[in-house]
């Protein structure tokens, strides 16, 4: 494949150069503009600010890559207008290029990232004469998230569910759940079975808790878990699972699906404020701890109304 | 017809009185700093621009004053003040915010005929920030009022603590690639400090040809100095060994310059910092700032409490001029400076009042030497040479006669954390500090939020031990990163407890929740005050406190026994009535974004 240089593909200039801390943040999540730094998550938007009248913002669809920081050449297509940090450079197409060809680029631009490294040879210089592939292989115009998800926010069942929480009733955790620990397997064990099918638990707050999948498991699927080291994050794990310290295991006195779980997990992240790192949700926290929820006539918690309700909210059919 | 010349004239007259203190001029400036700004701040929108008014200063070569003037009153400011050329306010901003890229700006803009009908607004504009700060009255005050209240204005104090803590990195660095170790050179600093409050050392020490004269002159000093400060004997001679490694390094006492230029700039930045903000824990801050890279001391389980921390306990206990205040683990004196601040505020002029405030009413206990030598120093530094900081463990028995003397009425501390299992334990500090308090004194503590949650053992026993005794009155939740510039990762809550009343039966404790202290982190910067917020949060705080008000979401009451847990957060109601739709998706959406990253 024939390779040129990146500024024959794009006009590259330096962003805004602006300071996050010195610009007036948004007071409305919705509206504001989006601030690019050089984180390598969430397109690297670090948060909302208003528009300044000194300066212009960037439209939607450019290119921001950064130039130095812990995932320098860190690449993304903007969703939205943005304003941008210093040491991150826009990428304007100079002839227009399809949403997947912005992406292919965005992905060969990162394959560079061997050849620097943040505070040792950052990219500022030499980006603009990366060689990367003349054009996009035709093969991966095909590519479309329609096909791999399908209408994302479609719900299970097209009805309207109110909630009323006035009317729900408080229940023991403990009588719903046998709150139990988990068995604690180091990561090194589980590199030494390698990588497999079952998620690995531990006490991270995103991806649901997983921080990888080993061949290796010790705790039974279909069971909420709830770390007892840092905020008390409640997740579902639906398969068998192995877990790192301070996993805390829900298992349920009940018929528990994915549905029903997902009304808990909400549930019980509520609590996050009782906890922190000086005072953790333990077991025998959870096993005092009252959480409230929907009532049939008998004032049992109402199971089907918990999985109706989720199922007819946006994205459940993608459980 | 209105005359802008009339208006201008009743300015220049107004100025003309100061001429001897400052420089004014016209349209135009001789100084080419001021006149290079100048340069394409037009009103119009192009080219330079003449502001009727610059005055600036010899003596104060950072802060300047620019004045604007309008014939009429009805030109004074437009609604959204970007008419430049045809209002006073308008112009009078564009010009500060040009100027202020290398100077502190006062923009003054005046309009009307007659003195009587004329209208003033004043901005302070300091420099690189984003925006100005309206100041003072409607009328035009003279110089010094002018000059004072830009010194004094709270910007300009934020201002000067920024560049000081820019400063005590700047020095950290410096005395790091000299090799002073990292628990000498708070000491280094504070013993500088010492030495330069005595004129001869102030005027003398640049003119040491040889550096090890210097170091022998800088430690004989500052003996000399603790000798006349009410320290003698067994202190004395501990506070002198203590500075001994001034005589004897290396750089400070071999390398030509080195010492010299370290007590020049501590004379420029620091000992300007304290003579214009009295009672603030300089050294407690750079001690922070020392500590933060240096990891062989954290081990020493010494955690300093933020400034805006010592400031909040010296209002939770309504410190006043007949406070008599015990800290008895005050590590470099905090407590014991944020409170002495109150104290002699409180006692106005009272010249006698204030001399028993520093002599008699501000007790400290300190067991470490260095740390022990950093109190002494910083009380000396801000008590004009008096200190009465006890060196000895606060669990000995004469320690605690002694200071039972003075009739301590207000207890505050930050007890050391546990190093090894025969170490005290923090309630065991906070039951000492009440101990030797006066009956019925509020003692005031922040200590691990776990020390406060046990049911059974040690803890236990000591929870019971104070509610046997004294009374639980509130404990407030901290935020979770509060001790994040000390690099220390601890939860803490802070405790009122009085001396000496059994706690009531049937007594409800106030709890508070105070997660949101307004302070966020910024990289290289750390936590602070960045968005102006805690000025606000600390009254609502001492209000909602005094008043044993009870808010959703932010405090309670509730009756506790030794084996309860003594925090909010456990008997806090979870808010269902603010739980939406939106929560139930968010969830939902997380889990898809789960399954469909990790399906095949």
């Amino acid at each position: 494949m024939k390779l040129v240089p990146l500024n024959s593909i794009f006009n590259i200039e330096y962003g805004n150069k602006l300071d996050f801390n010195k610009m007036v943040k948004a007071d409305d999540e919705k509206d504001g503009i989006n601030f690019i730094s050089r984180a390598s998550k969430n397109f690297g938007i670090t948060g909302k600010v208003k528009e300044d009248a000194l300066h212009e913002p960037y439209e939607a669809g450019l290119i921001t890559v950064t130039l130095g920081g812990s995932y320098l050449l860190a690449s993304f297509i903007q969703p939205d207008k943005f304003y941008t940090a210093q040491n991150i450079k826009v990428l304007k197409p100079i002839h227009s290029l399809t949403f997947n060809e912005k992406l292919f680029y965005c992905l060969c631009i990162q394959q560079n990232r061997f050849k620097y490294s943040s505070h040792g040879r950052e990219a500022n210089v030499s980006l603009d004469n990366l060689l990367v592939p003349i054009a996009m292989p035709k093969e991966l115009e095909k590519v479309s998230l329609n096909n791999i998800v399908k209408d994302s926010s479609a719900p299970v069942k097209e009805t309207k569910i109110k909630l009323d929480v006035s009317k729900w009733q408080h229940f023991k955790l403990s009588d719903l759940f046998e709150i139990t620990g988990s068995k604690t397997t180091p990561l090194k064990k589980l590199e030494e079975y390698g990588v497999g099918e079952y998620p690995y638990v531990t006490t991270q707050a995103t991806n649901n808790g997983v921080s990888g999948f080993y061949n290796f498991k010790t705790e039974e699927g279909n069971v909420l878990t709830v770390d007892s080291a840092v905020v008390g994050y409640c997740s579902y794990q639906p398969q068998a699972f192995s877990a790192s310290d301070h996993v805390e295991k829900l298992i349920p006195k009940f018929e528990l699906n994915k549905y029903i779980a997902m009304f808990f997990t909400t549930i019980l992240n509520l609590e996050q404020y009782r906890y922190n790192y000086g005072r953790k949700s333990c077991q025998e926290r959870m096993r005092k701890l009252k959480v409230k929820l929907p009532v049939d006539e008998k004032g049992n918690p109402d199971w089907q109304f918990m999985e109706d309700y989720i199922k007819s909210l946006p994205y459940s059919s993608n459980l | 017809m209105a005359n802008e010349r009339k208006t201008e004239n009743i300015v220049r007259k107004h100025f003309t009185k100061f001429e001897k203190e400052c420089l004014i001029e016209e349209q135009k400036s001789e100084n080419p700093k001021i006149n290079k700004l100048l340069k394409n701040a037009s009103k119009k929108g192009e080219g330079a621009g003449y502001p009727e008014f610059i005055i600036s200063f010899s003596d104060n070569q950072n802060f300047i004053i620019v004045i604007e003037c309008k014939s009429s009153v009805k030109k004074h400011e437009s609604k959204n003040r970007d008419k430049y050329s045809e209002y006073a306010v308008d112009g009078a901003l564009l010009y500060a915010s040009y100027l202020s890229k290398e100077f502190d700006v006062l923009a003054i803009a005046v309009s009307g005929q007659s003195f009587g009908e004329l209208k003033v607004s004043h901005f302070l504009h300091l420099k690189g920030e984003n925006n100005a700060v309206p100041k003072f009255s409607n009328k035009l005050l003279d110089l010094d009022s002018y000059i004072q209240g830009y010194v004094k204005s709270p910007e300009k104090f934020r201002q000067d603590y920024d560049s000081l803590l820019d400063f005590s990195k700047e020095l950290n660095e410096e005395l790091h690639s000299k090799k002073v170790k990292e628990s000498q050179r708070s000491l280094l600093i504070s013993g500088i400090l010492i030495a330069l409050e005595n004129s001869a050392f102030e005027i003398s020490y640049k003119k040491h040809s040889k550096p090890e004269d210097l170091a022998n002159n800088l430690a004989d000093t500052i003996s000399n100095e603790l000798k006349n400060a009410n320290l003698h004997g067994k202190k004395l001679e501990s506070l002198k060994t203590a500075f001994t490694f001034i005589r004897t390094h290396t750089a400070l006492s071999g390398e030509k310059n080195v010492l010299s230029n370290i007590i020049d700039n501590i004379d420029t930045h620091i000992n300007h910092f304290i003579k214009t903000y009295k009672y603030f824990d300089v050294l407690g801050q750079f001690y922070i700032e020392f500590l933060r890279y240096a990891n062989n001391d954290k081990g020493l389980g010494i955690v300093l409490t933020p400034h805006h921390i010592t400031h909040l306990f010296a209002e939770l206990a309504d410190v006043n001029k007949d406070s008599v205040i015990l800290d008895n683990c005050c590590g470099t004196g905090g407590f014991l400076i944020s409170a002495m601040s109150k104290m002699i505020k409180d006692a106005k002029d009272d010249k006698r009042k204030v001399e028993s405030i520093k002599n008699k009413q501000l007790i400290g206990i300190e067991w470490q030497d260095d740390i022990f030598a950093l109190a002494c120093s910083n009380m000396f530094i801000h008590q004009d040479g008096k200190t009465n900081i006890i060196h000895g463990s606060c669990f000995d028995g004469k320690v605690i006669q002694q200071v039972k003397e003075f009739r301590p009425n207000t207890g505050f501390l930050n007890p050391p954390y546990p190093n090894i299992d025969t170490d005290p334990l923090e309630l065991e500090f906070v039951l000492n500090n009440l101990e030797i308090l006066q009956p019925n004194s509020p003692c005031v503590a922040i200590i691990p939020i776990s020390c406060v949650l046990a049911s059974k053992g040690k803890e236990y026993e000591l929870k019971r031990r104070i509610l046997e005794s004294h009374t639980l009155e509130a404990a407030m939740s901290m935020p979770n990163q509060l001790f994040y510039n000390n690099d220390v990762g601890v939860v803490t809550s802070v405790l009122v407890i009085t001396a000496h009343k059994p706690h009531p039966r049937g007594k409800k404790t106030w709890f508070g929740y105070f997660k949101n202290d307004g302070y966020t982190v910024q990289k290289h910067k750390g936590r602070g005050d960045f968005g102006r917020e805690w000025d606000a949060i600390e009254k609502q705080w001492v209000d909602i406190f005094k008043n044993r008000k009870v808010i959703k979401g932010l405090s309670l009451l509730k009756e506790v026994a030794p084996e309860d847990e003594w925090c909010a957060e456990a008997y806090m109601k979870t808010k269902y009535s603010e739980l939406m739709e939106q929560n139930f998706i968010k969830e939902l959406k997380k889990y898809a974004a789960f399954t469909i990253i990790t399906s095949d």
